[in-house]
């Protein structure tokens, strides 16, 4: 396969109002059916933006101003609501955060999930039926729950059938945003394993949106790494969690507190940079210990290393020694404060 | 069953939390009552006992609906147990009034999860860490403005104009958190409950957090009860972890004791469960069931029993009593487990 | 951003909300200077200065610019002198029923339990009780008058802001900044009056002019029936005369001027009141 599924091209997301802001700025990446990406980044990062506009669902004062979304070698960053109504859920399919919201409390699960069927494909009423019960018993609920009411679920129950709903109509992307982060961490995990289990055999692509580099950790082989709208660090799990080439990648890691691994904790000093307008130069600049005149006066390139993982940064070559100095936390306290 | 002997500390605890149990009744349908004339609870707490050294911090851990917040409600009397008794300063809690109340309301603060709602939207920060002041009657202006100054200072903030004179919505979540702190030690308390004061905020700010509660414990001598869901966030900070499951504790001890050397399976199951960043580490779990039952039509014996991969008969006759495995760590369960954790 | 700049500013941004402002800061004006804008005393019988005769339903001319009515009395100076009754029948029941409304809405909200229930019952006796015969009613046993006629939209029209409020205290009460007041030791005064009370200010303020338009209304609605304040000239009253005369067919002035005036000022709290509504309920606001 040659052409990806997906490809986004630099693209450019804008909030307009009182003060416009480009939430997403130059984005790029791709994605193979069967890949599985994980896109992580603090709040107000442009995450859950960027995957919005992949689903059409950005508000109405959000816009796609620059780039493209291809989806199948189609730009669809224009697509009017009915051309995204056909695409939407049969082909990328969305995993809410917030199960809760997603079902109507007054019906019957199966009867919402048969209707939702239904209002897609002309199927049989019998055929929609089966179809439920099959989903339901792929994501590990017995199908004689679903002729319950979704309050008599609990929530990592809803949230399975959330993503059985997803996977309703053989979608070839799924856009899952924070799927886990309202759940206790027995429930967390095993639905964590479930969009796994499932993933390796529907061999769907994925995006799988979260601010915890753990969950993306154990979910997905490709991370993308988001600071204030931009893509600053990108490659395989394994490599970019091992041997972060960014410096804000190693302060996320350093910053993550791992059970049983004894080190100093670091916090980022400072918080993300005001958008309206963007800083000159690197948008990291102003938190990173190793900032230099170069990084506050020229915006760094993506750097791709031979391995096929890159970054946004100045010093890709001196990352070695930046990973020594960024796992200790006086290193982070001298960034000058403001 | 009173458990205080056996998890007395020498020195005389700052609080002592002694067999305390919180249930709520359930409502009930006119025609379910009259089936079922004897009154159900939801037993949120039921049977928890605890001691508190001065300065010491201590992590209460569990799922939700382990009853581990309203522990906190009950120890910072926004709500009264059911039965037992809470000691702070040798003096029962529940029995105060007028002054007595006042001192201790003094000296016993709250830290809350959610960033946004934690602060009054409409209050500035001047007037919200000010409040605690006015309240305790502290009449003097400029006294007033130098301990809000100095609450912010030591809760990591500069106490510019810009911050006293702004609202919540111009700050960002750690700063929040850290006003919220500010508010809290403005009385210079003694105990502070902190209730998931980290799991809302950004990775990149925890930390911060997390050393300030460290350091406050140093510098004003601060005793915290750290509530909190996440097992990781907890073992750089505190002394102690309490595991709580469905109203009580199943397993208490040192911190490092707790993680390295789990005897409870549920306490397992729960160290088990958190993802690791390393992606070339594959965990291996003990197998839970994921949903807890409900807290109402508790099982009879173990409580943890209905989930239990070890279970046997024996476990459902009565419930066991916290044993004492190793100095100072209590575990409530007949078949503690002594493999090594995979790890 | 504070609550109040903020009101302003939306108000101003509202193009409807500054015509309603723009006309009810006239209205006050005439009301105000009434004396001083009038052309007569409203009361006042007058000739035709060309024939020297009663002025009796003269239509509108240069010497009467809104016409008379069949007593010769000027219709400008009633519509003139009427703005006072509308304005103060208004505003004052206004005031009442956010007093009333707003403290019963915090008090049950935020003790809840039976306290809660009791005034719960009572606003839903008061949501039951029809306005217009229980106005009747009650100035047919008192006498008519418009203290009786605020009191009564007061004591009844309060029912609406309370049940609003009671409901958001009930949400505010469980957020934890309310538990961080009471750790503290706040007391119940202290938390309601100075914490929950600037959070449910802009619903308050939203019934305002709420209120104003249904006392506005009220008032017009009773003196229509004939149980107005026969001392004082109201819009409600003028529209009662001419109907009750029997001149209403003929004379169309006399209608047509207090109808307008009516008509006008309630549309304009109406579109005051609707600036509002984002402002009380930001889930509607749009950034």
């Amino acid at each position: 396969m040659d052409t990806p599924l997906l490809e986004v091209k630099d693209l450019q997301i804008e909030y307009k109002g009182r003060r416009s802001l480009k939430a997403v700025d130059r984005v790029n990446f791709e994605l193979q059916l069967g890949d599985n990406l994980g896109i992580v980044g603090e709040s107000g990062c442009g995450k859950t933006t960027l995957a919005k506009s992949l689903l059409g669902l950005l508000p109405d004062n959000g816009s796609v101003v620059g780039g493209a979304i291809l989806w199948d070698k189609t730009d669809v960053s224009h697509y009017s609501e009915n051309e995204w109504n056909r695409l939407r859920w049969s082909d990328i399919a969305l995993v809410p955060q917030n199960a809760l919201s997603s079902f109507n409390p007054v019906y019957r699960l199966r009867d919402q999930i048969v209707e939702a069927i239904r209002a897609h494909e002309s199927i049989s009423v019998d055929d929609a039926r089966r179809r439920t019960e099959k989903l339901a018993t792929m994501v590990g609920i017995d199908p004689q729950r679903l002729m319950d009411f979704p309050h008599q679920l609990s929530g990592g129950m809803k949230q399975r059938l959330v993503i059985a709903m997803a996977l309703a109509l053989n979608p070839r992307l799924i856009i899952a945003d924070e799927p886990t982060t309202a759940l206790d961490v027995v429930v967390q995990d095993r639905i964590i394993r479930q969009i796994v289990e499932l993933q390796n055999e529907l061999k769907f692509a994925m995006i799988y949106i979260s601010h915890d580099i753990a969950v993306v950790a154990e979910t997905c082989h490709l991370i993308a790494v988001m600071y204030a709208g931009q893509i600053v660090e990108y490659g395989l799990t394994s490599a970019v969690l091992k041997k972060p080439i960014h410096p804000y990648t190693m302060g996320l890691k350093n910053a993550f507190p791992e059970l049983r691994v004894d080190k100093p904790l670091i916090s980022i000093p400072g918080h993300p940079p005001n958008l309206d307008p963007p800083p000159t130069g690197c948008r990291f600049a102003s938190r990173c210990p190793f900032a230099t005149e170069l990084c506050r006066q020229s915006e760094p390139p993506m750097v791709e290393l031979p391995s096929g993982q890159k970054a946004a940064c100045h010093y890709v070559d001196r990352a070695l020694e930046l990973r020594e100095l960024a796992a200790k936390a006086e290193t982070w306290r001298q960034v000058p404060a403001g | 069953m009173s458990e205080n002997i056996l998890l007395s500390t020498p020195q005389t605890p700052l609080l002592s939390v002694d067999d305390v149990k919180k249930w709520y009744p359930v409502r009930q349908s006119m025609f379910a009552s009259l089936i079922q004339p004897d009154k159900r609870f939801v037993k949120a707490i039921d049977g928890v006992s605890i001691q508190l050294k001065k300065q010491e911090i201590i992590g209460l851990v569990g799922e939700s609906g382990s009853g581990k917040s309203t522990l906190g409600e009950l120890v910072t009397l926004l709500q009264t147990p059911t039965e037992g008794t809470i000691t702070f300063d040798g003096a029962d809690i529940s029995s105060l009034h007028g002054d007595a109340l006042k001192q201790f309301r003094k000296r016993v603060q709250v830290i809350f999860q959610d960033p946004y709602a934690t602060l009054n939207q409409r209050f500035t920060i001047y007037r919200t860490v000010v409040e605690p002041l006015i309240i305790h009657g502290v009449r003097d202006k400029g006294e007033r403005t130098r301990r809000v100054k100095l609450a912010l200072t030591r809760s990591g903030l500069k106490p510019e104009d810009d911050l006293l004179n702004a609202y919540p919505h111009n700050l960002s979540g750690g700063q929040r958190q850290r006003v919220s702190i500010a508010r809290a030690i403005v009385l210079e308390p003694d105990l502070v409950v902190a209730d998931e004061p980290v799991s809302m905020l950004d990775v990149s700010v925890r930390s911060g957090i997390l050393n300030l509660l460290a350091e406050l414990r140093d510098t004003i001598g601060l005793t915290i009860i750290f509530i909190s869901h996440d097992l990781s966030t907890v073992q750089n900070l505190c002394d102690r972890i309490a595991v709580m499951y469905l109203g009580r504790i199943v397993e208490i001890g040192p911190v490092k004791q707790v993680i390295e050397r789990a005897f409870h399976p549920y306490t397992r199951a729960l160290l088990e469960a958190v993802p690791l960043v390393d992606p070339d580490v594959k965990r291996e779990r003990t197998n839970i069931d994921s949903e807890p039952p409900s807290a109402i039509d508790l099982p009879p014996g173990c409580r943890f029993s209905s989930r239990c991969p070890f279970v046997t008969p024996e476990c459902l006759i009565a419930e066991p009593e916290l044993v004492e495995m190793a100095p100072g760590h209590y575990v409530r369960c007949i078949h503690p487990r002594h493999e090594p954790i995979w790890y | 951003m504070s609550t109040s700049s903020s009101i302003v500013r939306e108000l101003l941004r509202d193009r409807l909300a500054l015509f309603g402002l723009v006309v009810v800061a006239l209205f006050f004006f005439v009301a105000i200077f009434a004396p001083a804008l009038a052309p007569h005393d409203p009361m006042e019988v007058l000739k035709h200065p060309e024939t020297g005769k009663a002025a009796i339903l003269q239509p509108p001319s240069r010497y009467f610019p809104f016409g008379t009515t069949n007593m010769a009395r000027d219709v400008l100076s009633q519509v003139i002198y009427g703005s006072r009754i509308a304005l103060l029948v208004g505003f004052t029941a206004a005031f009442v029923v956010t007093f009333i409304g707003a403290n019963v809405g915090l008090i049950a909200g935020f003790y809840g339990g039976w306290v809660d229930t009791i005034l719960m019952r009572i606003v839903d006796i008061a949501y039951a009780i029809p306005f217009v015969p229980f106005a009747i009613l009650l100035i047919a046993l008192l006498r008519p008058s418009i203290v009786y006629l605020i009191m009564i939209v007061g004591l009844l029209m309060w029912r609406a802001p309370a049940r609003v409020i009671r409901a958001q205290v009930l949400s505010l009460v469980q957020r934890p900044y309310v538990k961080a007041a009471r750790v503290t030791g706040a007391s119940n005064l202290r938390i309601m009056y100075v914490h929950l009370m600037p959070n449910i200010l802009p619903i308050v303020l939203l019934y305002i002019p709420l209120s104003v338009g249904w006392a506005i209304m009220a008032e017009a609605s009773v003196s229509f029936l004939g149980f107005g304040d026969p001392r004082m000239v109201s819009w409600g009253g003028m529209l009662q005369s001419a109907f009750a005369t029997g001149a209403m067919r003929v004379a169309w002035w006399w209608t047509l001027a207090p109808g307008i005036a009516i008509v006008l000022i309630v549309i304009s709290v109406y579109f005051i009141n609707r600036a509002f509504e984002p402002i009380a309920s930001p889930s509607i606001r749009k950034e």
